[in-house]
């Protein structure tokens, strides 16, 4: 049975290549707007991993985490970013993410980080 | 009697000049280092205006009492000038030294006016009365020059010390000129041992003065702010000036009575008929000599060259800023290269799947449209154009400008709100690059003024004829004494600020005819609210 995971990116273009790299191997439900993380995580309970861009409109992707990791602690999160900041990766391992990937990414690093969560 | 005899001119002179140049820099800013040179200012006045009528007058005790209020008057120079020194150098180790010092004059004060050990009556010189150094004099010499050596001292170690800005080592450069001129004014302690030679220290202090003036003026000591600078010192110096003018026809008239034994009004009113003839060419001979030799341009050169100033500095915020963008740019990148690096990687093995195939080249050329436009952007805003009007769409603009800061925000943990109220898509005549850099000056001040995170939040409303942009920050906030200031140039309380970038932002609105008001409350947050006229047209 294949394993469920959560995308949320406001980028288009993002969203459609985590969808190449991970499609073929994963079930996936791919959100645009951060807001509908709660209604998606409640209507999917099968969800293992949810991959969240840091940087989205309206709320931040550390906010998103905060309110997965409340709501719905059993949820991996992987944060997906464009700039190598320590002070947002300790933020975000401190808030409960299990890892931290950097743009432009390889999809091997993406396919590894994601293998490990999902086993 | 009162008789101003010449040698007193010169005292008369420096001291009302030292006087109005102190209240000048004290009532213009009350900070510690403005009130301490003041303090020295006054005793400047105290010292050569009691001088000033001890040579005028014939009665002797009177004469005593004087130049004893002179010598006291001198005494506190020394203590007051380290003082100074002190708080430029932020040696607050040696606040206690400067109170010792305050301390030992003030115990001086007893002994110098009611014994004869310090000073010992006064003397009649050709110039007029003057002190005699007592026994104990010596002691007096030896307070002022510890005081005074040790304050000289920290200005040449201020020269080598490299942590000061340039702007400061200039100054510093400036004030130890001045105050070694107005040192040599120790020639004046000369007559109190008999030596027959007029104290002239105060035509050396008249030098300190032009000095003090020209380094206010020219590189902003002393935080007077350039316009009240040009206007006041400027007219102070003429003043000066014209009195000297006005002493020398009454030192004439004097002479012409004494040698003519000629006693008449006539000798006034034809001086007066002079006077009144000569007064406005002579004003206008002082203006340019002041300019050619003070300020070394006359005040067109000077405008001209505060507008060069003015823009190279515009300049060096806009790259700064360009630097903001920058990396905010590479950042923006980083998206559309990760799309296209994953299309192509999955090019070998999908090149026949057509839904692949579709994606990528919508994707593709979509991403690649993304990264030309940052790319244009930026070098669109750091080409430097001259100001363009054209109608724009505001809300666009904005948000492009937001785009800019997303970055830098998001690293200071700051949550970013965008909300616009107005109904009409808003098109205003405006320079985009210069409202650009107007919003960015005050975002990135708001970012700046949240180094633990907070909200950033911008609000659009059109309301009559004004668009209006409210930007509001949940930072430190302004003290209200700071408030007044933000939009004057060099004003800045940050460590790497020029204190340009809101004087600038002030510019660029009211060259759109716009206002821009400031409301602030430490500890709560800053509201900038920026009102631009609306165009009637509709984009």
């Amino acid at each position: 049975m294949s394993q469920k995971i959560l995308i949320c990116d406001d980028e288009e273009g993002v969203r459609e290549s985590l969808k190449l790299i991970l499609g073929d191997l994963y079930d996936l439900v791919v959100i645009e707007d951060p807001e509908l993380i709660p209604e998606v995580l409640s209507k999917n309970k099968d969800v293992k991993l949810t991959l969240l861009d840091v940087k989205m409109p309206k709320i931040g992707g550390l906010d998103a985490l905060k309110t997965i990791k409340t709501s719905f602690p059993s949820v991996s999160v992987i944060m997906v970013t464009g700039y190598k900041s320590v002070e947002i990766a300790a933020e975000a391992t401190k808030l409960g993410a299990c890892g931290y990937i950097v743009k432009p990414f390889k999809s091997e690093e993406i396919l590894e980080k994601v293998k490990k969560v999902m086993g | 009697m009162v008789i101003l005899n010449p040698y007193a001119v010169p005292p008369l002179i420096t001291s009302c000049t030292a006087l109005i140049l102190g209240l000048i820099v004290a009532y213009k800013s009350k900070t510690k280092l403005n009130q301490v040179f003041f303090r020295w200012c006054l005793c400047v006045f105290i010292w050569l205006f009691s001088y000033t009528i001890c040579y005028s007058i014939t009665d002797e005790k009177l004469a005593t009492l004087l130049s004893k209020i002179a010598c006291t008057a001198v005494l506190f120079l020394a203590p007051t000038f380290y003082h100074f020194n002190v708080i430029f150098f932020k040696k607050t180790k040696e606040e206690v030294f400067v109170k010792i010092g305050y301390l030992i004059d003030i115990l001086m004060i007893p002994l110098i006016f009611s014994t004869n050990h310090i000073l010992n009556g006064v003397h009649k010189f050709f110039f007029g009365y003057y002190v005699v150094a007592g026994k104990f004099y010596w002691i007096t010499l030896l307070i002022f020059f510890s005081f005074s050596i040790r304050a000289l001292f920290l200005l040449i170690e201020g020269l080598k010390n490299t942590a000061l800005s340039p702007k400061e080592h200039q100054q510093t450069q400036y004030f130890l000129v001045a105050f070694s001129i107005a040192y040599l004014g120790g020639v004046d302690f000369l007559p109190k041992f008999g030596i027959n030679i007029y104290p002239f220290g105060s035509f050396l202090f008249f030098i300190w003065i032009i000095l003090m003036a020209y380094a206010i003026l020219k590189h902003q000591i002393l935080d007077i702010k350039i316009v009240i600078q040009k206007s006041l010192v400027y007219s102070l110096l003429l003043a000066s000036l014209t009195i000297i003018y006005l002493l020398v026809v009454f030192c004439l008239e004097s002479i012409l009575q004494k040698v003519f034994a000629y006693h008449s009004v006539l000798i006034r009113i034809l001086i007066a008929f002079v006077l009144g003839v000569l007064v406005l060419p002579l004003r206008n001979k002082i203006h340019q000599i002041f300019e050619k030799i003070i300020l070394k341009a006359t005040p067109i050169e000077l405008a001209e060259q505060n507008e060069l100033l003015r823009s190279e500095v515009a300049e060096k915020e806009k790259f700064k800023a360009i630097a903001t963008l920058a990396s905010g740019i590479a950042h923006e990148v980083k998206n559309p290269l990760s799309t296209l690096k994953t299309f192509i990687d999955y090019l070998p093995a999908k090149h026949n799947d057509p839904e692949f195939m579709s994606k990528f080249s919508r994707l593709g050329n979509q991403e690649i449209e993304r990264v030309n436009n940052l790319v244009h952007n930026l070098l669109n805003f750091a080409k430097p154009t001259p100001p363009e009007f054209k109608a724009t769409d505001i809300n666009k603009l904005i948000e492009e400008t937001i785009g800019l800061i997303e970055n830098s925000a998001q690293k200071n943990n700051i949550t970013i709100h965008h909300s616009s109220q107005s109904t009409v898509h808003s098109s205003l005549s405006l320079d985009q690059n210069q409202i650009k850099q107007a919003l960015l000056n005050i975002l990135l001040n708001a970012i700046d003024a949240m180094p633990n995170g907070g909200t950033l939040t911008i609000t659009t409303l059109s309301k009559n004829k004004f668009y209006e942009i409210e930007i509001t920050d949940t930072g430190s906030g302004i003290a209200k004494d700071d408030l007044k200031h933000i939009f004057e140039p060099f004003f800045t309380k940050k460590d790497t600020g020029t204190g340009l970038g809101l004087s600038i932002t002030y510019g660029i609105v009211e060259e759109h005819k716009g206002k821009i008001e400031v409301e602030s409350t430490v500890g709560v947050g800053t509201t900038f609210r920026i009102k631009l006229l609306l165009d009637h047209r509709r984009l």
